[in-house]
């Protein structure tokens, strides 16, 4: 929304916003945007019978008014750094089209098939499993784009898109895995391609989640022994190539302004691990299984997908913590069953991420309160310390002050163990050199297309 | 007649070297391992993410975790041949007792189970069992077994009811009949003892189809379960990006594949030659276009 | 005529049967049919959904859902909505119907023009070095999993040699020009045909020899001379009929392959489809697909069926 946004102030307690908007807004079937569709948007998204997966992020906004065609105000119940970066990056949904459909038939609308935006395209066809076209939406407030068409191809095997970069048939591959990388990158060099690399820092966070409420996993000793337990430096090296960065904490380290390596950790040292567990008083059973009272170490590890990859890596992490005395079985998943069990609680450890946002702010992923499905705390972790500072982190809008807190966060996280943290993913993108566009503007969160209205093509 | 269609048998070279192939190979997976003494679940860390090329230590090389794939291989074997063999079993068992009752019984009753079979025939095996293990979630080895076996009976029905219906109008079920042998009895202790000849043959081949059901199972993710190492799943690893330039975890489980394949199919050629010549000689011609 | 009246009968109840197999099929499903073609209640909320679902007489016995499913099949042609998309499951599977048949096709017609020729040669040389060596060799191909060939083939002539695309059916913007279509086919097509030549190979072997055993028994009997060419002539036309049922026989191992090649390839035909919603666990999409090929198998044996029927003076006569 900033876009579509002059300019916003707030009143010094930061509770109350004003946004105005440009008056030259329309969307792409020429109907203007106003004032109205900002506050039929909010009044959906905040409305729990709509099912928006994020209106969780948004629970410090308490009403949305509109003030005139092109002014709105929002009224906070508390203080919030995420404001600007949240709220106003929410789209903005047509009211002429959806504002008579009932919030909870909102999702089942076919307005995804053919939506009505006001940004710089519009879709203008979509050949299911096979490609999106996009063209210039005439009625967009900032001129007409200079590249006329684009077309999104769905192509669900990898090497057919590596091919398609090589060959010059495709101009763009978002979001490529590093073995797609790797090859285009030699490509590149031995003059079989002609792409730009994108090698950016992303802003996730991979980990194997914890469920603190399966016996044993509550313990602190039984954490911290698996940190130490678990060769996460030769994961990264070896298994992932050197490709991705070994996490220490949950701030991935593409949020340069506040990652914070200055954190306890845990270097690979079964010994330690043994130790740990031994003075834990967890001793092994007969079958190499460490128990104390009822409890018997012994976990299931979900893994997302369909085998591959995610295999070797419970392989490895099933050694792992046999050497110490910990048995883990694997359990693959599709996608949305991985989901489902994860948001349920069905699950002992799982493996997956979290981040994607510009902001250190993981309230809602580690706060007390904000348990699955209320929040997206799917560990059911509680540390006090951890609420204040996410809480204070939250209302305090100087950078300074953010930061230190944003640093304590960090260090707690790394002595609780809420999660295995593994490493700190890559985004990689390769684009043909024939497109022109300013290279900076791909930045974490906002990849490529953030301003693809200036993109040119021309010979490579 | 055993030891007749066995020197039968053993005059047909083909049938023979399928059949030492077989051994050979029961024999490798059975105690390979032990004989070798490899561990198939060690990992080296010093090599995560490379697999190894063949070499002194590791004969085939080793997979992307550091594991030896020879001893993976046997290990997998192990696991493969052993659902292959299991679920034709389960196979026969079901497909002769159906068979059996559906040919002993004749009138509608056969007309119905036989246009059964029919419909099941219809569907497309392998991707009906990929259907089946996606919705029941359960990849257990038993319930794999379970699944490809009862799946696959209806070849052996329709061989069954076959060699029944030739069997039924003879003369010493006449006997039987006469002398008043309940219908189960007869069933069981009559009908399908000498039904089983060409059961053996379509045995044979089944657990060849079976072992590839496993491998294109285990493959998708929808069979043998990492970490037990089967063939399928071997082929799993084998084909990711990261083991691009390592033929040799490509071509160890499916070579194995094709070479038990092989060995399965000319030993049941060579059975399908050695029986089928003693039954010509017993059974009349009817029967034979109706097992064709 | 009669005959081919009677197989079409024929294949009504198996068509029947098919349909309840294939219903009884949607029970293994968590949620079962109900679940499965009340799709769009997934998001409704608990009272809506029953309300729905009462509407759709879903809440009744499994006999009495049955009919309804069957009802709303016949009389609206649908399968209901696939979980991915919400799209009828019908025109999700038409859509993809063209090339799926379209490399069966091509794959079926070089398997026979190879194979019978193979097999023909075979029986005669009976047990000579050339037979062996086919009978090894179609052991062989039907020994290899389809689709670790099919990967053996794309690494070997895409990725090593780039003498053919590594997959999909058409380049990029190459949509609707033959040529290239063919062009992305040929390495599927060959994988299909490698694996499925050895049934045929070894089939049609065994039906000429039977052919050529009666032969020698006649010739033996007649003691006449006989013109070698009009006797071959005849046994040739004699072991091909058999051949035909084969193809009846042969078509759910067809389509089972050809899906799993069109996942290894990214070729987006039905097996493309069917395989991606069985990860997705989209079971109307899956429940709808195993079923629509039950029933294009029995078609194809239909058409086979009624082609040997035409073929066969011996039925004529019936």
């Amino acid at each position: 929304m900033p876009d579509a946004a002059t300019s916003w102030r707030s009143t010094p307690d930061g509770l109350h916003w004003t946004v105005d908007l440009r008056h030259d807004l329309r969307f792409s079937d020429g109907v203007p945007l106003t004032s109205k569709d900002v506050v039929f948007t909010w009044q959906a998204a905040l409305d729990p019978a709509t099912g928006y997966p994020y209106r969780g992020q948004f629970f410090y906004i308490k009403k949305v008014t509109a003030e005139g065609p092109y002014r709105v105000r929002f009224d906070l119940s508390s203080r919030n750094a995420l404001f600007v970066l949240g709220a106003l990056n929410v789209p903005i949904l047509p009211e002429h089209i959806l504002g008579r459909i009932p919030h909870a038939r909102i999702r089942a609308t076919d307005f995804g098939e053919r939506p009505v935006g006001s940004g710089p395209y519009v879709l203008e066809s979509w050949k299911h499993d096979e490609n999106l076209t996009f063209v210039p939406n005439p009625h967009w407030f900032g001129g007409t784009p200079t590249v006329k068409r684009m077309i999104f191809q769905i192509v669900l095997n990898d090497q057919a898109r590596t091919d398609a970069m090589e060959q010059g048939v495709a101009d763009v591959d978002d979001a490529i895995p590093p073995s797609a990388y790797q090859i285009l990158q030699a490509d590149d060099k031995s003059g079989r391609a002609n792409v730009l690399l994108l090698h950016i820092p992303d802003l996730y966070t991979i980990f194997i989640q914890i469920n603190f409420h399966r016996p044993g996993l509550g313990d602190l000793a039984v954490r911290r022994a698996m940190m130490y337990g678990w060769d996460r430096k030769a994961m990264v090296d070896g298994y992932f190539r050197g490709d991705e960065q070994l996490a220490t904490s949950i701030t991935p380290a593409g949020l340069r302004r506040w990652y914070d390596p200055n954190v306890m950790q845990y270097p690979y040292d079964p010994a330690r691990a043994n130790a740990l567990l031994d003075a834990a008083g967890y001793r092994r059973g007969p079958d190499g299984v460490r128990r104390k009272g009822g409890v018997r170490l012994a976990y299931t590890l979900d893994l997302q997908g369909n085998g591959g990859a995610g295999q070797d890596f419970g392989a490895e992490f099933q050694a792992d913590m046999k050497a110490i005395g910990i048995a883990i079985s694997i359990r693959t998943l599709d996608y949305a069953t991985w989901v489902e069990r994860t948001n349920a609680g069905e699950y002992a450890l799982a493996y997956g991420g979290w981040g994607g946002t510009p902001d250190p702010d993981e309230l809602t992923f580690l706060g007390c309160d904000q348990a699955s499905p209320i929040g997206n705390n799917m560990s059911y972790y509680c540390d006090p310390r951890m609420d204040r500072v996410l809480e204070a982190g939250l209302k305090t809008l100087n950078y300074a002050k953010r930061r230190a807190l944003y640093d304590r966060m960090q260090q707690i996280y790394a002595e609780d163990v809420p999660d295995l943290y593994l490493y700190y993913d890559y985004y990689r993108a390769a684009v043909s050199r024939r497109v022109h566009f300013d290279v900076k503007t791909a930045l974490p969160g906002q990849y490529l297309w953030r301003d693809v209205q200036h993109w040119q093509l021309g010979p490579l | 007649m055993t030891r007749a269609v066995l020197r039968r048998f053993l005059r047909h070279p083909p049938g023979v070297a399928g059949a030492a192939i077989v051994i050979a190979l029961v024999v490798g997976v059975g105690v390979g391992p032990i004989l070798l003494g490899l561990s198939p679940t060690a990992i080296d860390h010093a090599v995560l993410g490379y697999a190894q090329p063949p070499s002194a230590r590791h004969l085939l090389g080793t997979d992307l975790l550091g594991r030896d794939v020879l001893a993976r291989a046997l290990d997998g074997g192990r696991v493969s041949i052993g659902i292959g063999f299991t679920a034709m079993l389960v196979a026969v068992v079901v497909g002769t007792l159906y068979g059996a009752i559906s040919g002993a019984a004749g009138g509608i009753v056969d007309a119905v189970m036989m246009r059964i079979v029919d419909a099941l025939f219809s569907f497309p095996t392998f991707f009906l069992i990929i259907t089946v293990e996606a919705l029941t979630n359960q990849f257990a080895l038993g319930m794999i077994v379970l699944i490809l076996g009862l799946l696959s009976w209806m070849g052996v029905a329709r061989l069954v009811r076959a060699e029944v219906l030739s069997l039924r109008d003879r003369d010493f079920v006449e006997a039987a009949r006469a002398l008043g042998v309940s219908q189960a009895r007869l069933i069981l202790r009559h009908l399908v003892p000498n039904s089983l000849a060409p059961v053996i043959v379509a045995a044979t081949l089944a657990i060849g189809d079976n072992i590839l059901a496993e491998a294109g199972l285990s493959y998708l993710g929808l069979g043998v379960q990492p970490p037990t190492p089967s063939w399928g799943n071997m082929l799993q690893d084998a084909l990711l990006p990261a083991a691009r330039n390592s033929p040799w975890l490509v071509l160890t489980p499916g070579l194995l594949i094709v070479i038990t394949l092989v060995a399965f199919a000319l030993c049941g050629d060579g059975l399908r030659a050695a029986i089928d010549v003693a039954a010509e000689q017993s059974a009349p011609p009817a029967a034979q276009s109706e097992a064709a | 005529m009669a005959y081919i009246l009677r197989r079409l009968l024929g294949a009504i109840p198996l068509l029947f049967i098919v349909s309840v197999i294939s219903y009884a099929l949607m029970g293994l499903a968590p949620g079962g049919p109900t679940a499965i073609f009340a799709t769009q209640t997934r998001r409704m909320s608990p009272a809506a959904r029953a309300e729905f679902i009462h509407a759709l007489g879903l809440d009744k016995p499994w006999y009495v859902q049955y009919f309804y499913w069957l009802k709303n099949l016949v009389l609206h042609g649908s399968l209901g909505y696939s979980y991915v998309d919400n799209r009828p499951v019908i025109a999700k599977i038409l859509e993809r119907l063209p090339v799926t048949i379209e490399m069966l096709s091509l794959a079926l017609l070089f398997t026979v023009l190879i194979a019978l020729p193979i097999g023909i040669y075979s029986a005669i040389k009976r047990n000579s070095v050339f037979d062996y060596a086919a009978t090894v060799l179609a052991f062989a191909s039907y020994g290899m999993p389809v689709f670790w060939l099919g990967i053996i083939l794309i690494d070997a002539f895409a990725v090593q040699l780039r003498w053919f695309p590594t997959s999909g059916a058409n380049s990029i913007g190459g949509e609707g020009n033959p040529t290239d279509r063919l062009y992305h086919l040929v390495l599927p097509v060959a994988t299909l045909t490698i694996v499925s030549l050895a049934a045929w190979i070894r089939y049609q072997r065994g039906a000429m020899l039977n052919v050529l055993g009666e032969l020698y028994l006649r010739t033996a009997r007649a003691k006449g001379l006989t013109e070698g060419r009009v006797i071959f002539g005849h046994a040739l036309r004699n072991a091909l009929l058999p051949t035909i049922t084969l193809l009846g026989l042969s078509l759910p191992g067809l389509f089972s392959g050809a899906y799993f090649i069109e996942y290894v390839f990214s070729i987006p035909g039905m097996g493309y489809l069917g395989i991606n919603a069985v990860f997705q666990r989209d079971y109307p999409t899956v429940m709808a697909l195993t079923m629509l090929t039950a029933v294009l198998v029995i078609l194809g044996n239909l058409a086979a069926d009624v082609a040997y029927g035409l073929a066969d003076p011996r039925i004529r006569y019936d």
